[in-house]
């Protein structure tokens, strides 16, 4: 009860990033799927080439969905640095810790319904837009060839990568450290994972360096949570 | 109570192991900028290699050819930078007479061309690229050939990473077929797997509409001609992998590129398996042939220049095979391999030339043979002088680089330049620690040294442990630079003069690390509430 009471709460305040996030990757989405109806049925007839030529291989690859792609991870990373700027840099800014503290249920609950927020809010904000514009674009009237659905499994882990970025800004925004020693580290770790993400060779070893990051980043926000003094 | 405590325990070195790594990459990335603006502001264009005109070197630097009846002739270029096809050469027989000069294009003479690899050609995708490019995650790009019917596109077939098959639509809508390793069927349950590709190549041939595509998996090659739906399985390797490929006119050529004077070619494929064996793919008529070569010529297929190499052609006449032998026998330790070198390029080696030609039942027949001596030869390319700022750049890596080196260097190397494996996280730090590792071990042990006494001085009078501190020393000498940037980040706190001793102590401890005094009780003012009862 008192959890759901401190989760409604934590997604009140989460709202307008949400509709923010949301918003934005619906509309742009929907303009870039709206400028790519068709378009690449047209680019196939213009696509001549030469008698006895090699044809580029980087020629024939299509992104599907275009610069969808690109959207999510704007719309993930942004929510992600977002939510952890206003869970946990705010408070300490305007000083109200106490507020948030000061309450008859112990910190690890407090803590745990942040971030079930955080999971919701980058759920609802990206990952459902996502599956729309999937769907979306796999109509026929868009493009005869649908895309894969690797790219939805992509996008989800896009969504993961949202999550790391939360995660990383949270644990910075709870280190006393000073800003030019180790205050950032945990947004230097984010970097870090999210760069070792982008260049494994398979979706399963990119879920598996999610999985790492996330873990880490979230044990460490844990533990100082706990034991901070606000 | 007891498993919080725990946890604590391993929730502080781990935020000192991450801020250490992130460090580490920090000073790594300003190494890489100080080498490159020192070698940005000391460029210098390099001129042309000009070797110096004795008869050695004229006989080493010139390019050895071979005509169809396996006679060799020394061409040698009398310009010093290369022009094209208007550059003015010289070409002599291996007796060093003169037998023509003149412009490249004017050449009276038919030489035989070599099979390559069609990565020199940019236009075969190795393993690398395919992965990056198909699978590079998190949104992979689809590769979609578009097959021209008439005067449109009627026909888009796009590759299906997880099936490993191309899935066929038509452009009006509606799935068309699948192309597997069987070939065109109208079902998936029915269509067979291609494979993983290992490398493919895309061409068209007279008819421009028609895109046919070379794939090489693990253990096949196909052709695929996505216009009529055939997908041909070119060659088969059984039991052993196939380890690469090189080819020699393969890709159709434009009939009006040919000249009735040119030699007649077959097109040829050479595959070689992981058994060391060369399988010679021949069309027109079509033919395969595998050929087991002596172990002398098992050589490794690699560009570098100290490699000795295999080359095969053929004509309608013959097959032969071209062998350069370079002497170059290196240890097996990548380690050694530079000191190797140096000492391979500071003396005169022998190099020779042969010219095979091989029977039906793969026995080789020699035609000709070429031996002459290389010159002492000293390399003045950029490279080196990259390597030389590197050299000094990489004094502030970390020793334990140095060590690791060391110890595993060659597995370290041969793991990062492994090529596609699922590992690639690792390869990523395999390739970090042989880049960044010290090159002036000596000079590094030094500056660890001295980072580990600037350390000590700072810790001295901070200390709370004489076991965190030896800890801290021991990281801040394996890691050098960036151990000491990283003991500074977590451990820089305030130090003030102990009333007792009149000497620095930190504020960690209740008492004097020095003279073992406690701190001062603060005088107890009027308002205070809390006082002792």
């Amino acid at each position: 009860m008192k959890f759901l009471a401190l989760l409604k709460k934590e997604l009140r305040e989460c709202l307008p990033w949400i509709v923010a996030a949301a918003a934005f990757l619906l509309i742009f989405g929907s303009l870039e799927l709206r400028s790519m109806v068709r378009r690449d049925v047209e680019e196939y007839q213009y696509r001549v080439f030469e008698r006895y030529s090699e044809v580029s291989a980087y020629d024939l690859g299509k992104y599907p969905l275009g610069d969808v792609g690109a959207l999510v991870f704007i719309s993930a990373v942004g929510l992600g640095l977002a939510l952890g700027v206003r869970q946990f840099w705010v408070a300490d800014f305007t000083g109200t810790w106490g507020f948030t503290l000061h309450r008859s249920t112990d910190r690890t609950r407090i803590l745990a319904a942040k971030i079930c927020a955080a999971i919701i809010s980058l759920i609802a904000g990206v990952g459902l837009v996502l599956c729309y514009l999937f769907w979306r674009a796999s109509l026929p009237d868009y493009s005869p060839v649908p895309p894969p659905i690797g790219f939805l499994i992509g996008g989800w882990l896009i969504c993961g990568v949202g999550l790391l970025f939360y995660l990383g800004a949270g644990l910075a925004g709870l280190s006393k450290a000073r800003w030019y020693t180790t205050k950032l580290a945990g947004l230097g770790f984010a970097v870090w994972m999210f760069f070792t993400f982008t260049q494994q060779w398979t979706l399963w070893w990119s879920f598996v360096t999610l999985v790492i990051g996330t873990g880490v980043l979230l044990y460490l926000m844990w533990e100082t949570f706990l034991k901070r003094e606000f | 109570m007891v498993k919080r405590n725990v946890l604590e325990y391993v929730s502080q070195p781990a935020e000192e192991v991450i801020a250490l790594i992130l460090i580490m990459f920090i000073v790594f990335f300003a190494q890489f900028l100080v080498t490159e603006l020192v070698w940005l502001y000391t460029y210098e264009k390099p001129s042309p290699p000009i070797y110096p005109d004795d008869p050695e070197w004229r006989v080493h630097g010139a390019a050895k050819y071979f005509l169809p009846d396996g006679t060799i002739h020394l061409v040698r270029r009398i310009d010093t930078e290369d022009n094209g096809d208007y550059t003015k050469e010289e070409i002599t027989d291996v007796n060093g007479n003169i037998l023509w000069q003149g412009i490249r294009k004017d050449r009276p003479f038919k030489y035989l061309e070599w099979e390559s690899s069609p990565r020199e050609y940019a236009e075969f995708y190795g393993e690398q690229q395919i992965s990056r490019m198909l699978l590079s995650p998190p949104l992979p790009c689809v590769l979609e050939v578009p097959v021209r019917i008439g005067e449109k596109v009627q026909e888009v077939w796009q590759y299906d990473l997880e099936a490993q098959l191309f899935v066929g639509y038509r452009i009006e809508g509606g799935l068309m077929g699948y192309l597997g390793a069987d070939g065109f069927v109208f079902s998936k349950a029915q269509a067979q797997p291609l494979g993983k590709f290992k490398g493919l190549a895309l061409w068209t041939d007279k008819d421009p509409s028609s895109i046919v595509m070379l794939g090489v998996t693990k253990r096949r090659i196909y052709q695929i001609d996505f216009r009529t739906h055939k997908v041909e399985t070119v060659f088969d390797s059984g039991q052993s992998d196939i380890e690469s490929i090189r080819w020699h006119r393969w890709r159709p050529m434009n009939p009006k590129d040919q000249n009735s004077n040119d030699i007649q070619y077959r097109p040829l494929i050479d595959c070689r398996t992981t058994d060391h064996r060369h399988h010679l793919i021949m069309c027109e008529p079509n033919k395969i042939l595998t050929v087991e070569l002596p172990e002398q010529m098992q050589t490794e297929q690699s560009s570098e220049y100290w490699v000795s190499k295999v080359n095969f052609t053929t004509t309608r006449d013959a097959l032969f095979l071209q062998y350069r032998e370079k002497h170059f026998n290196p240890p097996k330790s990548h380690k050694l391999l530079e000191q190797y070198q140096r000492e391979y390029n500071s003396k005169p080696r022998p190099q020779s030339l042969q010219i095979y030609k091989v029977s039906n039942d793969g026995n080789l027949e020699l035609v000709n043979q070429f031996d002459w001596i290389r010159p002492v030869w000293e390399k003045p390319y950029p490279a080196d002088r990259r390597e030389a700022i590197v050299r000094w750049a990489s004094t502030t890596s970390p020793p334990v680089f140095d060590l690791l080196w060391y110890l595993f260097g060659d597995s370290l190397y041969e793991f990062g330049s492994e090529g596609v494996s699922t590992m690639r996280m690792m390869q990523a730090y395999a390739v970090i620690i042989t880049e960044c590792r010290p090159r002036y071990s000596l000079l590094n042990c030094v500056l660890s040294a001295a980072m580990m006494v600037i350390a000590l001085w700072h810790g001295w009078s901070r200390r709370t442990s004489w076991g965190k501190l030896f800890v801290w020393l021991v990281v801040v000498g394996a890691f050098n630079l960036a151990g000491l940037l990283g003991y500074l980040a977590l451990n820089h706190t305030a130090v003030i003069k102990c009333p007792v001793c009149g000497r620095g102590r930190g504020l960690e401890r209740v008492d004097c690390v020095l003279c073992g005094a406690e701190l001062p009780v603060p005088e107890r003012r009027k308002l205070d509430l809390i006082f002792d009862t």
